[in-house]
């Protein structure tokens, strides 16, 4: 469980150099914490989402797709990430994906997923992620999307997602039946 | 780091004047090879310096994996801005490595898309040349040496028929047609340009295919050039760097930053007052490259001996002084004439024809070589021939390539000592965009 790891620093949370190089020093954190605007819960760093359009991946399924991002909780409390909506998919879950049986599957996390004050919470291919079901439509290489994050205090953070071509994140559902007999 | 600048100038001198005691007073050294080595010997003036004192070691984490990579100092470290007014990869201090791509645009990727394909493109390269992985990088690490990485978009007519064409510069063609050119699709045209530039190999291998990667599902790759110049610690900083003939490559380009270079390359200013014609860039901060792939006959080369090889380019190869000098950046005397009433620099000598009296028919050469295996059968393309197979990726930067590179090349076409051994077999002209901001993109002017 690896999820949850402290928060370093400013520039270890920008991927930037930890020690002694000047050169390097003098760089922007900004770009990468830019959505950590004012009054805002997370700083968020890479925040992607995998395109349905792939021009390689073969297993690519059009109906559903998981988005991806590093949140660092800046809003000086403890929060809990409880749901999320998008524009584009009529079902939106929070997932986390578990070895069953020396196979990865995912599943719906039970209580969301919790980011104590100051941490860094990572969404990665492989582990948790926000899983967008039921598609409104397609999603394309460089577009940008809208998530709607839901706190169990009523709160809510809008982050932009890019939409990057990727051929992993190919986890299963826990049920693979389900999905199966979906499509 | 000026210490060491020091010694590197001084080594030259010692080198020749010990090289002249050794060989070229009767050579009481038994055999060539002996001697070149003593030479070398004599050089070094210090004693060793440990590596890691010239350039010590740092620790990056090149991204959100936040794994810890090691890395020299500043050779490995040293990043090039890349949000400005101008795109980097053209004016700025060449490096070791160079990969050029020309892509064909998908009959499907409209204007939209391609929007869409370059704000992708442009956080690639915004990243990856300041050393962090790209959006989405499962090998991250892979760029935690950025070594003054750049990566350089260029756009060919067809961007701008499904854009703005109302913005597509008059001279964005191809070149005219050319008796001396042999050129092959493989290296020939493009919709789009990306040119992947640095010091370290494995940096700008990996800029390579995460650029591709996301260029995969609005474009195919048409043709790939890949080439090298001197690693950077091998010469001092700044030194004009050598051709595959021996060459001093790039001395009478115009000098960085100079009011020379805003007009040749960037159509800002009068330059030197002596040229004649109505430069105005595209766009601001906008210019253009030519990408010529030129084969080189090595072994035909071979066969001229050095003062020859001299002639024929009007310069000297130790030095890279014109024939009429004697250091590198010494003016061509072109009116000087010999003991036998020839002129010291031959009217078909290749700097004598590259250059014509308006000082506006100037470009910025940024060259790098190729060296391609060479052929293990009978059959033979390009120049290829059992023991190389090498040329020149010449690449021209200019504001306007019909006013100023065009006549350039007409005269070399028409008559050039060097083409006797020079096959052009690629040929492609892109309009470079100006630079952006974070935020932005390259090429946003297009969707204004
Ligand atoms: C394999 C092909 C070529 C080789 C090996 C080559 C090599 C050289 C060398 C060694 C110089 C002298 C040093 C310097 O100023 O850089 C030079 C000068 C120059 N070359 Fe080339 N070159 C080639 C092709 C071209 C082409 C295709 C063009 C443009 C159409 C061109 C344009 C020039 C110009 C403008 C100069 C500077 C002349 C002056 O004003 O002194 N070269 N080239
Ligand atoms: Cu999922």
């Amino acid at each position: 469980m690896k999820k949850v790891i402290p928060l370093i620093s400013a520039t270890a949370l920008a991927g930037l150099v930890l020690t002694g190089c000047d050169a390097a020093a003098e760089n922007d954190v900004s770009d990468e914490t830019e959505q950590a605007a004012e009054g805002q819960i997370f700083a968020v760093e890479d925040p992607w989402v995998k395109a349905t359009e792939e021009s390689l991946d073969e297993s690519s399924d059009h109906s559903m797709t998981s988005a991806f991002a590093h949140l660092t909780n800046v809003s000086g409390k403890d929060q809990t990430i409880v749901g999320a909506s998008a524009g584009m998919a009529d079902i939106v879950e929070l997932h986390e994906v578990i070895d069953d049986g020396g196979v990865n599957v995912m599943q719906e996390k039970e209580g969301g997923f919790p980011v104590a004050a100051d941490e860094l919470y990572e969404l990665n291919p492989g582990e948790d992620h926000i899983m967008l079901m039921e598609l409104t439509e397609d999603i394309n290489p460089g577009d940008v999307f809208e998530i709607t994050l839901e706190l169990e205090n009523g709160e809510t953070q809008d982050i932009e997602f890019t939409a990057k071509e990727f051929v992993g994140a190919q986890e299963n559902y826990g049920d693979v039946d389900h999905h199966d007999d979906d499509h | 780091m000026t210490d060491r600048q020091d010694s590197a100038d001084k080594q030259p001198t010692r080198h020749v004047s010990r090289r002249g005691l050794l060989l070229g007073t009767g050579g009481f050294i038994g055999g060539g090879l002996v001697g070149a080595a003593a030479t070398y010997a004599a050089a070094p003036t210090r004693a060793a310096i440990a590596p890691d004192a010239i350039q010590p070691a740092v620790t990056v984490s090149p991204g959100i994996a936040n794994t810890k990579v090691t890395v020299s100092e500043p050779y490995g470290t040293q990043k090039l801005p890349y949000y400005g007014p101008r795109q980097a990869g053209v004016d700025t201090p060449m490096q070791a490595h160079g990969i050029f791509i020309g892509l064909n645009l998908n009959a499907d990727t409209d204007g939209d898309r391609i929007a869409a394909m370059m704000r992708l493109l442009t956080d690639d390269a915004a990243r990856l040349t300041q050393g962090r992985g790209a959006l989405a990088d499962l090998d991250e690490e892979l760029a935690a040496a950025p070594a003054r990485l750049t990566i350089t978009f260029g756009f060919g007519a067809e961007i701008f028929s499904r854009t703005n064409s109302a913005l597509k510069p008059s001279w964005l063609k191809p070149l005219p047609e050319y008796s001396i050119d042999q050129l092959d699709p493989e290296y020939t045209g493009g919709d789009l340009l990306i040119q992947i530039q640095g010091d370290d190999a494995i940096s700008v291998a990996h800029a390579r295919r995460m650029l591709l990667k996301d260029a995969r599902a609005f474009a195919s790759v048409a043709w790939t050039q890949t080439g090298f110049t001197h690693a950077r610690a091998s010469h001092p900083d700044d030194t004009t760097t050598r051709n595959l003939f021996g060459q001093v490559d790039g001395s009478a380009n115009p000098t960085r930053g100079s009011d020379t270079a805003e007009r040749i390359v960037w159509g800002v200013g009068a330059g030197d007052g002596r040229g004649t014609k109505d430069l105005r860039p595209w766009i601001e901060n906008g210019t253009s490259v030519v990408i010529r792939r030129i084969a080189m006959d090595l072994d035909e080369w071979d066969e001229l001996d050095r003062l020859m090889q001299e002639d024929v380019m009007g310069r000297k190869l130790g030095s890279g002084a014109p024939l009429t000098g004697s250091k590198e950046h010494d003016e061509p005397d072109f009116d000087a004439v010999g003991p036998a009433g020839f002129p010291v620099i031959s009217d078909i000598s290749h700097i004598r024809r590259a250059r014509t009296s308006d000082s506006d028919e100037a470009m910025f050469r940024r060259s790098f070589n190729y060296d391609d295996p060479p052929t293990t059968s009978e059959s033979a393309v390009h120049g290829q021939t059992r023991v190389s197979a090498s040329g020149l990726i010449f690449v021209a930067f200019q504001c306007d390539v019909e006013q100023q590179y065009v006549p350039i090349q007409n005269r070399l076409a028409e008559s050039d000592h060097l083409n006797l051994w020079t096959i052009p077999i690629g040929s492609a002209v892109f309009a470079i965009p100006p630079g952006c901001q974070e935020g932005g993109f390259i090429g946003e002017e297009l969707f204004a």
